[in-house]
């Protein structure tokens, strides 16, 4: 791609749609990380189907913005309300809820505001000039390199899994089953279908990621019935100095920031390591070179900046193997490789040959995001106040329409509305028993692509299963495979064996 | 759920998996329309995953029976009480599970009326059914918010994506 195209591709997000999309994702992202009991993820998954009606250029962005301001909103609930949405926020809620309680709700709101945008800037950076060279170089490999690279992208079920890694790789191998209901691609037959006209076209995406990551919250917080309601109020301090963080906090923070957002983006970028690392790593190491390590745990604004700026600097960070390798590195990630595959464009060496114009879209399109964040989030403090505290009766009823709606809206088939209610009682039973509905959406996304380069490489080598060990690239991907599996099996049995020493602890280890 | 009642739900889960997977590996050339003849048998990659199931079912069943075998040993000198529910969770545990059943109720019955009876005239009373497992107990408030709410959903639907959700029999 020449410069000029690059510049036409960055110039396209600058238009009233794009714009309008992006948005209208940061604000739902806010109001989904802010509200306790409900992710940026369910937000991507009911917005998923949207994209489906609309321009990649809009679409795309769009969930890019739920993504970070989701990530940004988790914030909002662990500094008002100590309660961290995901677990990237528990040290955001360790320095940001004391800082509330001593009447500074606004300035903790703001530094977190900053560090993420900072964060985010710094990683989408990192995103547009490296991915396209990472690209150029994985343009050359075939279909026994990308089977391998396929292997090398399911090991992230091992990070993902919960507390059993057997119950993950099931979970793994279940969604792959799953996939392959309906037609082969490569051979045309039928597959599993057991008569069903309905199965032939294969289960759709959408109800199955709107069934196991939606529902399932729903009918966790319909089992715990009115007994969880929180009531605070909060109000802003009067004192403009509490409520926002001064350039001279700011400067001070600036070496924090930057140490921490490279953290998050050597972090995100590597398959599997996700924000919640990138946050305690990014935390500890502020801790450790600050002059005032006892202010820590008390309100210290460096240690809110820390983990604010790694883990938004994931989420760009997180982009580069999924576009240029098509390997998700977590759920987010995943879902976000569903919402291409919709638009018809697979993520991989040859995005930036095929649909480099597109791509650079994004990019425009995620810098945009950084801006809309910082002043939508900015301005609508009081208002994101007020929506975490909203009664969960109002949210969850609206999130059990638009569950249904979501699920209805691709194919307009009461089949997808049943088969959500199903994956629905599905993802609440692997919830309760310790198993990993990520894990089966990374399966079921991955499978397709997965068996495409199988089928290829078969034709290719006359059905002999040694060309996944001859060709030397796919022989150091499976290595390199059966390394990371072997560091994922050896980090947990540590985990689990710290956990067994001191099950006290157990969980802030976890 | 108590750590017994949580190893015989892993007992149960991992003989069905295992024994399943087993059940299908054997049966898959049954649940297979042959489509043209191609280069590649359309079988060969569910069998390799379906093997992968039954190799991690197996490990799942054998953890588990160790998981049960060591818990027992090790339970036979406890006090029987140190594993039993109080009366506290016992009814908390009841509470969840009849709010799970008439959630899916609900949602069934949402199902059944989202075609037929078409999406304005049904999600109201859904969102209030909800609402009120959720503990909303002020009923003609939240029923116009529902209600108004839903219209603003359906009209988005059709202005914005140009897709009629379902009017039902009634034409509404």
């Amino acid at each position: 791609m020449n410069d000029s195209m690059i510049i036409s591709g960055l110039l396209s997000a600058v238009a009233p749609g794009p714009i309008l999309g992006i948005a209208g994702g940061v604000i739902v992202g806010i109001l989904f990380g802010a509200i306790p009991g409900i992710s940026g993820i369910m937000g991507i998954a009911l917005l998923l189907p949207l994209t489906f009606y609309l321009d990649p250029i809009i679409g795309i962005p769009m969930l890019l913005g739920i993504y970070k301001a989701g990530i940004f909103g988790g914030s909002i609930s662990a500094i008002l309300l100590n309660t961290p949405g995901a677990p990237p926020a528990v040290c955001t809620a360790m320095e940001g809820y004391p800082m509330t309680r001593h009447g500074k709700a606004g300035k903790a709101l703001h530094t977190a505001l900053s560090a993420s945008v900072f964060g985010d800037t710094f990683s989408n950076l990192l995103l547009i000039f490296i991915a396209a060279p990472l690209a150029m170089l994985a343009l050359n490999i075939g279909p026994a390199e990308q089977f391998c690279l396929i292997v090398l992208a399911l090991t992230v079920v091992g990070t993902i899994s919960g507390p059993s890694l057997i119950k993950g790789i099931i979970c793994a191998a279940l969604g792959i089953m799953i996939s392959t209901i309906g037609f082969s691609e490569t051979t045309g037959a039928a597959r599993f279908t057991f008569g069903s006209e309905y199965l032939v076209t294969g289960v759709s995406l959408i109800p199955m990621v709107i069934g196991l990551l939606c529902l399932p919250e729903v009918i966790h917080q319909v089992g715990l019935g009115a007994k969880k309601h929180m009531q605070y109020v909060f109000t802003l301090s009067k004192n403009p100095e509490d409520n926002r963080m001064t350039l001279k906090e700011f400067i001070q923070c600036l070496p924090i920031l930057l140490r921490s957002s490279a953290i998050g983006s050597v972090l995100g970028a590597l398959p599997g390591i996700g924000a919640s690392p990138a946050a305690f790593m990014a935390y500890s190491e502020a801790r450790r070179t600050s002059k005032m390590p006892e202010k820590f745990g008390h309100g210290a604004i460096e240690g809110l900046a820390a983990p604010e700026a790694a883990n938004n600097a994931t989420t760009g960070a997180a982009m580069i193997p999924m576009l240029t390798l098509g390997i998700p590195g977590d759920d987010v990630t995943a879902v976000l490789l569903g919402a291409f595959v919709i638009q018809g464009i697979t993520p991989g060496p040859t995005i930036f040959q095929e649909h480099g114009h597109m791509v650079y879209g994004i990019y425009g399109g995620l810098l945009i995001c950084d801006v809309l964040l910082y002043y939508i989030a900015k301005f609508g403090f009081p208002a994101w106040i007020r929506l975490a505290q909203l009664p969960k009766w109002m949210i969850f009823s609206a999130v059990t329409v638009f569950c249904f709606v979501g699920a209805y809206s691709i194919n307009q088939s009461m089949f997808d509305i049943l088969c959500l209610i199903l994956f629905g009682v599905l993802g609440y039973f692997i919830r309760k028993y310790g198993f990993s509905a990520g894990a089966m959406i990374i399966g079921f996304i991955l499978g397709p692509l997965w068996e495409r380069a199988f089928d290829q490489a078969m034709v290719l080598s006359d059905g002999s299963l040694f060309i996944f060990i001859e060709r030397p690239i796919a022989g150091i991907l499976l290595a390199l495979s059966l390394l990371s599996g072997i560091g994922i099996a050896i980090s947990r049995a540590r985990l689990k064996k710290r956990m067994l020493l001191s099950p006290q602890t157990g969980e802030s280890a976890s | 759920m108590t750590r017994k009642e949580h190893s015989l739900v892993d007992m149960a889960t991992s003989c069905i998996l295992f024994f399943g997977s087993c059940y299908f590996f054997v049966k898959m050339d049954e649940f297979i329309d042959q489509g043209l003849p191609a280069a590649v048998d359309p079988l060969i990659f569910p069998k390799f995953i379906i093997l992968i199931l039954v190799l991690f079912s197996a490990a799942y069943l054998a953890q588990t029976a160790y998981g049960m075998y060591t818990m027992y040993k090790a339970h036979a000198d406890m006090n029987a009480e140190a594993m039993a529910y109080t009366d506290a969770d016992q009814d908390e545990h009841e509470e969840q599970g009849k709010s799970f059943y008439l959630y899916i109720a609900i949602l069934f019955i949402y199902y059944a009326a989202f075609d037929t009876l078409g999406f304005l005239v049904a999600t109201p009373p859904v969102m209030l059914a909800v609402a009120w497992l959720l503990g909303a107990r002020r009923i003609t408030f939240p029923f116009l918010g529902f209600a108004v709410f839903s219209i603003v959903v359906e009209q988005a639907f059709l202005r914005a994506m140009k897709m009629p959700l379902p009017s039902g029999l009634l034409g509404f």
